[in-house]
């Protein structure tokens, strides 16, 4: 800023644009080169679950996949339905992927310092953007003049309207305990241990969590929640009709979102990019552990996909209003009674959050050993690529 | 000029533009699209103003949920692109009346309020006055605001319940 206004004896109006702009682009570099990557790990991944290949053929491992993609979809021809609603039709893509990147204004991408802006109000900004993605999507199944389009948008927008629900309260249990809307101040109250996680400090933190991650999994339109895109009913959804640079800008926004996942589930619930004591503020150090959780996240998400069978929309419907909902009021309303009771004897609230991710880590030794079992005895030898 | 005198001019056209557009669009859906964008704006002047708990509200409740509803029963309707059955229809004398009223009446409240100014830059968190207003002073109007609310969603249960049975 300084060095814009003295050196360069620009004034102060315009030294703010130019930081605006260098650092909207440092994070649309930072969420294209994801998304892409994102789109070559799933495809990777999902041949590795299917015992088959993926893209191996463009760069090491395929890994240029996602750059060929690009280039192909930018040189195809841009298609426009007849009698669709034209310029709408033409806007809504960078309207959704605005909504997306929206979100990445309150995301840390490394330590606190790394934000765009720490709002005072980020959680909050953070759930209430998403509304300009359910706008796009409800534009984009209107103006393509296609019914499969239109259900799919109608599709996603209630399941993302009901879903913003239970996210929305399950948020609610972290902002009790840091005490703050603000994304930098729910960085700070975790610590760089498991146990110090907000997703591990008490069992009601964990069940917030659970119901946070399902939830953001729908919003984002990820499996076992992709009817919008139930290829075998709709075609493609909300996107059918779209080709060319357009249909890409759509795809950026969806594998972006996945990386989006990542993020807040690990800004929110995973301790973020915090080190421990001496290391603290070490800006490489933090990015590295920050992209290290996320990207961990992301190959969840992404095995989620691979895993389980698409959900009936009765069945979306029902887990997003009986089960979901119910269990992040639980949660608050746990973790409220939990802080006050606590509020006396700290000692309680240590261990109760080495207990959960004791109970935790149990569990995963456990999945551990069932898959391995499973992997032994298995009749048909999986093959590696 | 500053950044905030920019971004106050940009979400002026945004909202006296759009409103134009929810006003004489001759389809009912681009009219319902842009109500979103000109709620957004307004949601940009809270900003603007200091309110950024009332900004983030406005966005999630009005453009995110309002509108998206609105939206929907938009579509449900028939022959929304037609303009003769839907946004042109209106009653010239009893909508200028109308229309004529409110804008006297908002005209008036606009000349003997006496506005509060706050000086650029003085602008703080309101979260947590607004949370402890809320539950200390104003706990009354809140709770019987929140026993309105639930009332309106019991009772849409128990039309659909009915609807359901016969």
């Amino acid at each position: 800023m300084n060095l814009l206004t003295d050196t360069l004896g620009m004034t102060e109006f315009w030294a703010n644009v130019v930081i605006m702009l260098i650092v909207c682009t440092i994070v649309f570099a930072v969420f294209a080169l994801m998304s892409g990557i994102t789109s070559w790990a799933e495809r990777r991944i999902a041949g590795r679950m299917q015992s088959r290949y993926g893209c191996n053929r463009v760069g090491p491992q395929g890994i240029l996949q996602f750059v060929a993609d690009a280039v192909k979809l930018i040189l195809k021809e841009d298609l426009i339905p007849d009698g669709a609603d034209r310029f709408l039709y033409k806007i809504t893509p960078y309207l959704c992927l605005m909504g997306v990147l929206a979100t990445l204004v309150v995301l840390p991408l490394g330590s606190r310092a790394m934000m765009v802006a720490d709002l005072n109000v980020g959680v909050l900004y953070f759930i209430s953007i998403t509304s300009i993605v359910v706008i796009g999507i409800l534009m984009a199944g209107w103006s393509s003049n296609n019914k499969w389009s239109l259900l799919g948008g109608m599709r996603s927008a209630a399941q993302i309207v009901s879903y913003e629900i239970p996210v929305a309260m399950s948020l609610l249990t972290p902002i009790l305990i840091a005490g703050s809307l603000s994304v930098g101040d729910l960085l700070d109250s975790q610590g760089w241990l498991p146990w110090e996680w907000t997703a591990f400090q008490t069992p009601f933190s964990a069940l917030a969590f659970f119901v946070f991650f399902i939830g953001s999994l729908a919003e984002g339109n990820r499996t076992p929640f992709d009817l919008p895109e139930a290829e075998s009913e709709l075609v493609s959804g909300f996107n059918t009709e779209y080709s060319g640079f357009r249909f890409a800008v759509f795809f950026m926004a969806e594998y972006g979102n996945v990386f989006l996942i990542g993020l807040s589930t690990t800004a929110l619930f995973l301790g973020g990019p915090n080190l421990p004591g001496f290391l603290q503020g070490n800006p490489f150090l933090s990015v590295a552990v920050m992209m290290l959780k996320t990207i961990f996240i992301m190959f969840v998400v992404i095995w989620l996909r691979w895993t389980l069978p698409r959900f009936r929309i009765d069945q979306l419907m029902d887990l997003s209003w009986k089960y979901l909902l119910p269990c992040a009021l639980i949660a608050f309303f746990g973790q409220s009674v939990f802080m006050l009771v606590a509020h006396q004897i700290p000692a309680i609230t240590q261990i109760t959050s080495i207990v959960v991710f004791i109970v935790f880590l149990l569990i995963m030794i456990k999945f551990i050993g069932r898959i391995r079992t499973n992997y032994k005895e298995q009749s048909i030898p999986v093959g590696l690529n | 000029m500053e950044i905030a005198d920019l971004f106050f001019y940009l979400f002026s056209v945004m909202i006296i533009g759009l409103g134009g557009v929810v006003a004489f669009s001759r389809n009912l859906l681009h009219s319902a699209f842009a109500l979103f964008f000109v709620l957004f704006g307004v949601a940009g002047f809270y900003v603007l103003l200091g309110a950024d708990f009332l900004a983030m509200v406005q966005i999630m409740v009005y453009a995110g949920g309002v509108c998206v509803l609105l939206i929907f029963a938009t579509m449900l309707s028939d022959n929304i692109s037609q303009p003769g059955k839907s946004n042109l229809s209106f009653q010239t004398v009893l909508s200028t009346v109308a229309g004529g009223g409110i804008a006297l009446l908002l005209l008036s409240a606009f000349e003997n309020t006496t506005w509060n100014v706050v000086a650029p830059g003085a602008m703080e968190p309101t979260t947590n006055s607004i949370g402890k207003l809320l539950l200390n002073e104003y706990i009354l109007p809140f709770e019987v605001i929140s026993f309105l609310l639930l009332a309106a969603m019991v009772s849409a249960i128990m039309l659909v319940k009915k609807g359901e049975n016969s």
